[in-house]
């Protein structure tokens, strides 16, 4: 019983490394429940009516079950042209992170590259230190790109975090003596890349791709500063609308006052159900990329 | 350490060579529009131009408001008018972050509807980016002219300090706007307790114990919220105490003044405010006002509104589809013998359209917008889906179904309503009607409201950052002392004085002297 | 990082000649086109903004444009310094930063630790799959939760609170709460993500090594302290330099969102300052000037830290 509990070899551990496991396991089941319970919560609150929610009263099941949030959600026509964009913004912009980040990591990874200390401090220089809003602005403003999906996708390209990760990878994953060998096979570089290296990286892969793509997925800043055609917004810009509601009253209007409460009433309604249904792509991929997980994150020094 | 020097340098040239790159291209943006159509603007009648032109317009709308573009009332004026204007809207969450970058970018669409405020209006008029509209007007906006010849009041409004208008005003009809809020109670409870109509702050008080003790909702739980508002900005003007502090003397503002006796007074320094706010006091630790109020968001707040758990609560208009009757009620009497309650001008909303200096047909500009004020356009640009037919060449405005939008920009564009055309043209509702009985009800009550003030470049630019600290401080402040978390005897004198360090005696004279300004052109 | 034959050769090379160096080069052409698009996207959206930098000298004018708009040498920088917020902002930053950094670093590493201890890989797969969880949900949805979870009308903490006797607290709102709110929200957050990186590393421990010391009668907590903290110190080093690094630079998203009149005391930190300034207000040099000189703070930090990383006998970033 217990060691199908704590598992194999539990009992013939000394004492205090048996009461080391136990009060380990209760440790870890505590922040368990501690993390799962407000998800949870969502869930339910999505289930039972806005006025209950509000007033407290949802706690372990939901109160007054109702779908009528999620049924509000599918007649909703604005987020689901988001979650196309969405979709759309997260497809390309992860295609190029990784197009990007994987061939230009593997290049810093390798030891005789000259320079490769200067570049990468160059890289690690914009971690701290950055021209600012209104600059960056002008720019993809002058590049033409106001507006189009490029403004989103290529100003953040390359995370100079995720280029640490995904070097580090490369650099402690792949044996040398693979490079050594396919040397002698007379490999280029560009073929020992892609013959020899990415098909044994693929936990680097699966982290770089999910990582990059939630970013993407959660992304709305450069949505809201870029974008100017409502029919462009990603999902987040229409989530932060019905989830936070600012400043409604900037010309001193009375005329659209009820219009106001009937769309705060629905997003009321909405909003936890908007949560869970906004989730679902990530909650999806989630899963098939968790196992790489501790494959794929390393972090070294900068230096090689 | 040596290659972090290296990095600094290569940076450092990086930077520099850029620089010569984009100061190039910038240039060159600057220099397009020169070549320029000639139009004819026609002063009656339709189509406008005697030419199709097209122009490029920034909308600040209505936050979940729809997109201008897709607005019925703008197509057919697309098609009216000859003149097809191509709509960039923004609204809610961003939209002001998008319109400064917008202006700060220097390349300007033709024209903007609302969003600028006068501080912003200066500053960039100053640097040349908005053109002066009095000639305009005078040649090519005979509505608008009509207008500002029949009410002097309305030009000293829009009149900035430079001498020159800017931006053309929505003229609002309703007078009940000037009252934003007032104060609501549970019919429902009061008559469950059998309790009268509270007439003073200490009436009030026992009320709301009564709804705290007595277990109005009935459920046997003690979890009435006997009273609950938003005290601080952005919604303070609507859902706030602006005017409950009337029973102590003093009204308040954004700007946190108030006009007693033809003077401009700062509040947050008032004896009268050092009251109300411990009236506050006593009631909130007595847990008799709502323990959220400083911290919930509008949709807290609204929610609670609509719900059986509230006793009583300040806003515009009551809620409704509840079961609970809400009534207004006389603004209290304090125990001084006040009884006065918070206007605000809301005759003109100001900003309405603002024309850029780089727009190639400023004069057919000008007379689209004066075609905002014909009477048709106005009501169709003004209610939307919401204007209905009801014979006799009058209308109705009736209420839409939730989440079905209104269609029309409504204050965010220029538009004429004058009470005459609201008795001409208009049927009134039955909650309309309640309004006016509201507004009825308060206004022998109301303080003199605040005029409009037009501060000079300078001016706004010197306020900019002391309203800022000012404002939050004095909110900061109240919610401290409302709650009881700091005292407000032994803070007040340091209050003082910090507000002084902020400048606060300038910041007062700034206001006088723009009230001053206001008295003289009129 | 241990020593491979190509790291020798590397210090060898450094004695070649200038024309073996360029021969190098030429060599590894291919490895140089594989950074070069990366490069070209970081010297145009990274390098070529920074000449923005000089508004924080200028007032700026949209139609002059960032070169043309007339200098202000350091005005900006004395409205700043002398500006009443000044201390309050400095501070505000340093402690919300500090505390998290104090509180938040350290708890990652300790879950880590404990989960590479479990055994039953069910347990251990349910613990990771939950804890990581919640590093994707966004920042919005996060300050909806406190305020959901925290209120004091109905709110679930409060509730319990009442259970065991106590009086309600206005979590979003007093100051006092402020920080602890924030702090702990974030541990909430992303504790389980960044144990990933951890775990990664302790992976690498071998097991003959643990073995060996249970045959010696070394407990559990012994051989965490003596095998896997060591092998995941590198890790750590680099970790806590570029977190040292960005001490000033705290994201303003959540503290904008969670702000409020009760709690600005504490809560306005200059990330949402600049933001104000800059976007809302407008100011844009000003707003510059006061980024500008957080970023000064920043790279001194970090090459402070850097500095004294290496000098105790630690890898540092460069």
């Amino acid at each position: 019983m217990l060691e199908k509990i704590f598992g194999e070899g539990f009992s013939k551990q000394a004492k205090s490394d048996k009461v080391f496991d136990v009060l380990n396991y209760i440790g870890l089941a505590m922040i368990l429940l501690l993390v799962l319970y407000p998800l949870y919560f969502i869930v339910i609150a999505s289930f039972s009516s806005p006025d209950a929610v509000a007033r407290g009263e949802v706690w372990l099941l939901p109160v007054d079950f109702s779908t009528e949030g999620y049924q509000r959600i599918f007649e909703y026509k604005e987020i689901w042209t988001g979650y196309w964009n969405s979709l759309k913004y997260t497809v390309v912009g992860t295609g190029i992170n990784l197009l990007l980040t994987i061939p230009a990591a593997f290049a810093l990874s390798r030891k005789e590259l000259v320079g490769k200390n200067v570049i990468m401090a160059l890289f690690t220089f914009t971690m701290f230190f950055g021209g600012g809003l209104v600059p960056t602005y002008l720019l993809v403003n002058n590049l033409g790109m106001n507006n189009t999906i490029w403004a989103l996708v290529l100003p953040g390209a390359v995370s100079t975090y995720n280029l640490i990760v995904a070097r580090s990878f490369f650099a402690q994953s792949i044996p040398e003596e693979l490079y050594e060998a396919s040397i002698v096979d007379g490999c280029t570089y560009a073929k020992y890349f892609f013959k020899v290296v990415l098909p044994v990286s693929k936990p680097i892969l699966a982290v770089m791709f999910l990582i990059y793509a939630v970013g993407h997925w959660n992304s709305y800043f450069s949505a809201l500063i870029y974008l100017t055609d409502r029919d462009m917004y990603p999902l987040q810009v229409i989530l932060r609308e019905i989830l936070i509601q600012q400043q409604s009253v900037a010309g001193g209007s009375m005329a659209n006052a009820e219009a106001v409460e009937a769309q705060r009433k629905l997003s009321e309604m909405i909003k936890y159900g908007v949560i869970i249904v906004s989730s679902l792509p990530v909650l999806c991929i989630y899963p098939f990329v968790q196992k790489h997980f501790v494959k794929g994150m390393m972090i070294g020094s900068v230096k090689g | 350490m040596t290659k972090f020097t290296r990095v600094l340098t290569l940076a450092t040239a990086t930077a520099l060579l850029a620089t010569s790159l984009v100061g190039c291209s910038s240039d060159k943006a600057a220099t397009n529009g020169a070549d320029k159509v000639a139009v004819n603007v026609n002063l009656e009648g339709y189509p406008l131009v005697d030419q199709p032109i097209t122009l490029k317009a920034f909308a600040f709308g209505e936050p979940g408001g729809g997109d201008w573009k897709d607005f019925p009332v703008f197509q057919a004026l697309n098609e009216k008018t000859g003149i097809n204007v191509e709509f960039q809207t923004v609204s809610g969450d961003g939209a002001e972050e998008k319109l400064n970058l917008t202006l700060a970018s220097n390349q300007l669409p033709d024209v903007f509807f609302s969003g600028l405020s006068d501080t912003m209006i200066n500053k960039y008029a100053k640097m040349g980016l908005f053109l002066p509209l009095e000639d305009l007007i005078d040649q090519y906006a005979p509505n608008i002219k009509a207008l500002l010849e029949e009410r002097p009041e309305i030009r000293q409004a829009i009149t900035m300090p430079d001498g020159h208008i800017y931006a053309i005003p929505a003229i609002n009809g309703n007078l009940d706007g000037n009252v934003p809020t007032k104060l609501y109670l549970n019919k429902t409870w009061l008559d469950k307790l059998g309790l009268e109509v509270p007439k003073t702050t200490d009436e009030f008080k026992a009320v709301l114990e009564a709804f705290k003790t007595q277990d109005p909702n009935g459920n046997g739980q003690a979890d009435e919220i006997p009273f609950t508002y938003e005290p601080t900005p952005p919604y303070n003007i609507w859902n706030g105490d602006t005017g409950l502090s009337g029973a102590f003397g003093v009204t308040d503002s954004t700007a946190n003044l108030m006009l007693r006796d033809g003077e401009i007074i700062f509040v947050g320094t008032d004896e009268g405010y050092k009251e109300y706010i411990k009236w506050t006091r006593d009631l909130y630790t007595n847990k008799l006002i709502d323990a959220e109020i400083f911290t919930q968001d509008h949709n807290q707040y609204m929610a609670k509104r609509g719900s059986d758990y509230v006793g009583a609560y300040l806003t515009h208009g009551p809620a409704d589809g509840t079961a609970t009757e809400w009534i207004a009620i006389e603004p209290l009497k304090g125990p001084e013998g006040h009884q006065l309650w918070s206007q605000f001008e809301h005759g003109i909303d100001k900003n309405r359209a603002i024309i850029s200096a780089t727009n190639q047909y400023p004069e057919a500009t000008m007379r689209y917008i004066d075609s905002f004020f014909e009477l048709e356009n106005s009501l169709n640009l003004r209610y939307g889906k919401t204007l209905v037919e009801a014979g006799d060449g009058k209308y109705e405005v009736i209420t839409l179904e939730p989440g079905v939008q209104t269609e029309a920009p409504g204050p965010y564009v220029p538009t004429l309503e004058t009470p005459e055309r609201i008795n001409e043209y208009l049927v009134q509702t039955e909650s309309q009607i309640a309004s006016q009985e509201r507004y009825a009800m308060y206004e022998p009550y109301l303080a003199d409201a605040l005029p409009i003030f037009n501060f000079t470049a300078e001016e706004s630019q010197e306020l900019s950052t002391m309203a800022t600290d000012i404002r939050n401080f004095v909110s900061e402040k109240k919610a401290k002392w409302t709650t009881g978390q700091a005292d407000i005897d032994a803070e007040w004198d340091s209050y003082v004085e910090t507000l002084n360090k902020m400048g606060l005696e300038r910041y007062m004279e700034i206001y006088r002297t723009a009230y001053e300004r206001s008295l003289e052109q009129q | 990082m241990k020593k491979t034959p190509q790291d020798t050769a590397v210090i060898g090379a450094k004695q070649l000649s200038f024309k073996d160096k360029a021969e190098n080069v030429l060599k590894c052409w291919q490895l140089y086109a594989f950074l070069l698009p990366a490069l070209v996207i970081l010297i145009l959206f990274s390098y070529v903004p920074m000449y923005g930098v000089q508004l924080a000298f200028r007032d700026y004018n949209p139609i002059m444009g960032i070169t043309g708009s007339p200098w202000v040498g350091f005005d900006h920088f004395t409205r700043f310094f002398n500006s009443y917020q000044f201390k309050q902002l400095i501070g505000n930053t340093l402690i919300l930063s500090l505390y998290s950094l104090i509180v938040g670093f350290p708890i990652p590493i300790i879950l880590a630790l404990a989960l590479n201890q479990v055994k039953n890989s069910k347990f251990k797969k349910l613990v990771q799959t939950v804890t990581y969880a919640p590093h994707f949900i966004s920042v919005v949805v996060l300050v909806g939760m406190l305020g959901i979870f925290f209120s004091v009308n109905g709110g679930l903490v409060n509730e319990v609170i009442k259970l065991f006797g106590g009086e309600p607290k206005l979590f979003m709102g007093e100051v006092k709460y402020f920080r602890h709110m924030y702090v702990w929200s974030g541990i909430w957050q992303s504790m389980g993500w960044s144990a990933v990186i951890y775990l990664a590393a302790l992976s690498g421990v071998s097991p003959e090594l643990h073995e060996a010391a249970t045959v010696d009668g070394a407990t559990k907590l012994q051989r965490i302290w003596n095998i896997d903290l060591p092998t995941i110190l590198p890790t750590i080093v680099t970790l806590l330099i570029l977190n040292c690094g960005s001490v000033m630079s705290m994201g303003f998203e959540k503290a904008f969102l969670m702000q409020n009149p009760l709690n600005m005391e504490n809560s306005e930190i200059i990330a949402t300052y600049v933001y104000k300034m800059g976007l809302i207000n407008a100011e844009y040099g000003f707003s510059t000037a006061v980024g500008l000189f957080n970023s000064v703070i920043n790279c001194i930090l970090l090459v402070t830290v850097n500095k004294v990383s290496k000098k105790i006998g630690q890898d540092g970033l460069w």
